[in-house]
C-alpha cells in the first residue's frame, strides 16, 4: 500500500479487523486503528479510512471508497470488523452519483493507445525516474494531498450531542454500542451524546477540541487496549478528562466477548458522578 | 542480395525503440543488460509489437531499462512482476506483456509470485537475467550462485552444507503444465547472441499465439560484481556459467492439452 501511495495509484483496500497481535483469534476487534490511520506502511503517507457501522453503510461507503480513491489516485481503506461483517440488516441497494473522477490518462495500455502515442510509465520511487524533479518535490506533493484529504473528506455523526457534557467517541460496532448506552443515560437524564466516527482518518479534531474547550468530558469505546483514544488524548490538549472503555471490559474473557452497553452505561454513570 | 534485406540501418542502425542514452550511460563496464535490451527492442519491432507491449521491470538493475526502451513500462514492488503482469495480461489481452527480472528478484523475493504465475499459466513472458548475484547491491549471494562462489555474504565462497545449490531456473520451469516455453540462453558472444535473440522471438511469439506462459532465462555478464575484467567475464560465462546452467530450449510446445 506504500507502493501505491508513491505511484499514486488509486486502490481500496477492505479490512474486516480481527483480534491480534500476530495469528490472534479469528473473532472480532478494533485493533487495526492505529496501522490503518497512520499510513501503516513504510515511509509517510495516509490513507482515507471508511468505519461502516452497519449493513447499509457496508453499501455506501463502498462506492464512496472508490470514488475517493479515484479522485485522490490514493489507497482509501473500509475498516469494518467481525461484528459489523456478520450483520444482517435490510439494505437499499442504491446507485450513488459523486460525479466525474480523473482521467486514467497516467495508466499503461501500449503506447499506440495513448492519445500523444507516448509511453508511460507508472513506478513507485517518485523521483528517482524523474516523475518528480527531486525527492522533496515528491514529498511536497504528498503532503499537499494529505492537506487536501484532510480538509475536504472529514465525515463524523453527531448522535444526542445536543446539550451534551459527557460525550462518547466511536466507529464500528462500539459506535452502535455506544447509541444503546447514550439512550439508556438519556432516559436517565444524563446529557450523553456521541460522536461516531465515519471517517477514522480525517480525525476529527476541531470538534473534540472545541468541545474540550466548553468543557465536556470524553468517553472513548474502542475494542482494543486503547489506539483511537490517543487521537482523542491529543485532540483535547490536556483540558479534559478522557476516559476509556477498552477491550479489557469486555463481558466475557473468551474471544467472542464483547463490549456491551451496559458496561459503558455504568462507566456513563460513573463518571458523571465524579 | 536484395537492398531490402541488407540495408545500412539494418546492420549498423539503431532499433526505434531504444532510446540513445545521451545524459549518460547507467551501466558497468562489460554488463549484459544493454544488450539484453537491444534483443527486446529488436525484436518487438520485428514484430510490429512496440506499440502494444507493456514491460514490467523488477527492483534492482533491470529497472533502469525502463529509460532505454520506448515502451508502456511498470516498476513496482520486488519480485512482483509476475503477479503485476498476471493483472495486466488479463485487462488487456491483446498486449505484449512481459516482465524482465534478475536471478534474485524471481527466484528469491519474487519465488511466491513465479509460482503463482506458473500454476495459473498466465500467458505472459517472464525475461530472467542470470548474474550469479544479488548485482545492484554489491554482489551478494544469489539462489543462482555456483558453488565455491565467493561473494560479499560467502566470502569462502558458497558453501552448500549451509546454503544449498544453485537453482536451475529453466529446467524447473519447464516442468510446469502451463509453461509453453522454457529456455536458456547467453549474450557472450556474437554465436550465443544470435541464438538468444531467436529464443526471445520464440517466446514473444508463444505469447501472440496465446499458448501459455514463456520463460527465457539469459546468463548475463556481472564484471563489477565478480571483479573481473568485462573480458575475463565473457570467459568465465564460458568456463563456469555454462557447465552449470546448459543452454538450449527445455521445453517447446505449440499447444497445452
Amino acid at each position: 500500500m506504500s507502493d501505491m501511495a508513491n505511484a499514486e495509484f488509486p486502490c481500496v483496500v477492505v479490512n474486516v479487523q480481527r483480534g491480534g497481535p500476530g495469528g490472534g483469534p479469528i473473532r472480532h476487534a478494533q485493533m487495526d486503528y492505529l496501522q490503518c490511520t497512520k499510513g501503516g506502511g513504510h515511509g509517510d503517507y495516509r490513507n482515507i479510512v471508511l468505519a461502516p457501522a452497519s449493513s447499509q453503510e457496508c453499501c455506501d461507503l463502498m462506492q464512496l471508497a472508490f470514488y475517493l480513491a479515484d479522485k485522490y489516485r490514493n489507497p482509501v481503506i473500509v475498516l469494518s470488523d467481525a461484528i459489523v461483517g456478520r450483520l444482517r440488516e435490510t439494505v437499499e441497494v442504491e446507485k450513488i452519483e459523486f460525479g466525474p473522477v480523473p482521467d486514467k490518462d497516467w495508466a499503461v495500455r501500449g503506447k499506440a493507445n495513448h492519445k500523444d502515442g507516448k509511453r508511460r510509465f507508472v513506478e513507485h520511487s517518485g523521483d528517482l525516474f524523474g516523475r518528480y524533479p527531486s525527492y522533496r518535490a515528491l514529498l511536497q506533493s504528498l503532503n499537499q494531498k494529505i492537506k487536501q484529504m484532510e480538509e475536504s473528506e472529514l465525515r463524523y455523526e453527531n448522535y444526542q450531542m445536543e446539550g451534551a457534557n459527557l460525550i462518547l467517541v466511536a466507529y464500528g460496532y462500539t459506535a452502535r454500542v455506544a447509541k444503546e448506552a447514550v439512550n439508556a443515560a438519556r432516559a436517565e437524564g444524563i446529557k450523553a451524546g456521541l460522536i461516531r466516527l465515519i471517517t477514522a482518518w480525517p480525525f476529527p479534531y476541531q470538534i473534540i477540541r472545541d468541545k474540550a474547550y466548553q468543557g465536556c468530558k470524553f468517553l472513548v469505546v474502542e475494542d482494543s487496549l486503547g489506539q483511537m483514544v490517543e487521537d482523542v488524548r491529543y485532540a483535547v490538549e490536556g483540558r479534559t478528562e478522557v476516559h476509556l472503555i477498552s477491550i479489557l471490559d469486555r463481558h466475557m474473557p473468551t474471544d467472542g466477548g464483547m463490549i456491551l452497553p451496559d458496561k459503558v452505561f455504568s462507566k456513563i454513570k460513573e463518571i458523571s458522578n465524579e | 542480395m536484395s537492398e531490402q534485406i541488407v540495408t545500412r540501418e539494418r546492420v549498423a542502425g539503431r532499433p526505434k525503440l531504444l532510446v540513445p542514452q545521451t545524459a549518460g550511460f547507467i551501466y558497468c563496464p562489460g554488463c549484459h543488460e544493454p544488450l539484453i535490451a537491444r534483443i527486446i527492442a529488436e525484436v518487438l519491432e520485428e514484430m510490429g509489437m512496440g506499440g502494444k507491449s507493456i514491460g514490467i521491470f523488477d527492483i534492482g538493475c533491470n529497472s533502469f531499462l525502463t529509460g532505454m526502451l520506448d515502451i508502456d513500462a511498470v516498476n513496482g514492488p520486488h519480485g512482483r512482476p509476475p503477479d503485476m503482469a498476471t493483472a495486466i495480461k488479463r485487462i488487456y489481452p491483446d498486449n505484449m506483456v512481459f516482465t524482465v527480472q534478475g536471478d534474485g528478484g524471481l527466484l528469491s523475493i519474487g519465488a511466491d509470485p513465479l509460482l503463482g504465475a506458473l500454476t495459473r499459466a498466465e500467458k505472459i513472458t517472464i525475461i530472467m537475467l542470470n548474474n550469479a548475484v544479488y548485482g545492484t547491491t554489491g554482489g551478494q549471494m544469489a539462489p543462482t550462485s555456483l558453488v565455491g562462489q565467493k561473494t560479499t555474504t560467502s566470502p569462502q565462497g558458497r558453501d552448500v552444507t549451509h546454503f544449498g545449490y544453485p537453482t536451475h531456473a529453466a529446467e524447473m520451469i519447464a516442468t510446469f503444465k502451463g509453461v509453453a516455453y522454457s529456455v536458456r540462453g547467453a549474450v557472450n558472444n556474437p554465436y550465443n547472441y544470435e541464438r538468444t535473440r531467436g529464443y526471445v522471438k520464440t517466446a514473444f511469439q508463444k505469447q501472440m499465439n496465446n499458448v501459455g506462459l514463456s520463460f527465457v532465462e539469459i546468463i548475463s555478464a556481472c564484471p563489477a560484481n565478480w571483479h573481473m575484467s568485462p573480458e575475463d567475464s565473457l570467459k568465465w560465462i564460458d568456463e563456469k556459467m555454462i557447465p552449470e546452467f546448459p543452454l538450449g530450449e527445455f521445453k517447446n510446445v505449440d499447444k497445452i492439452e
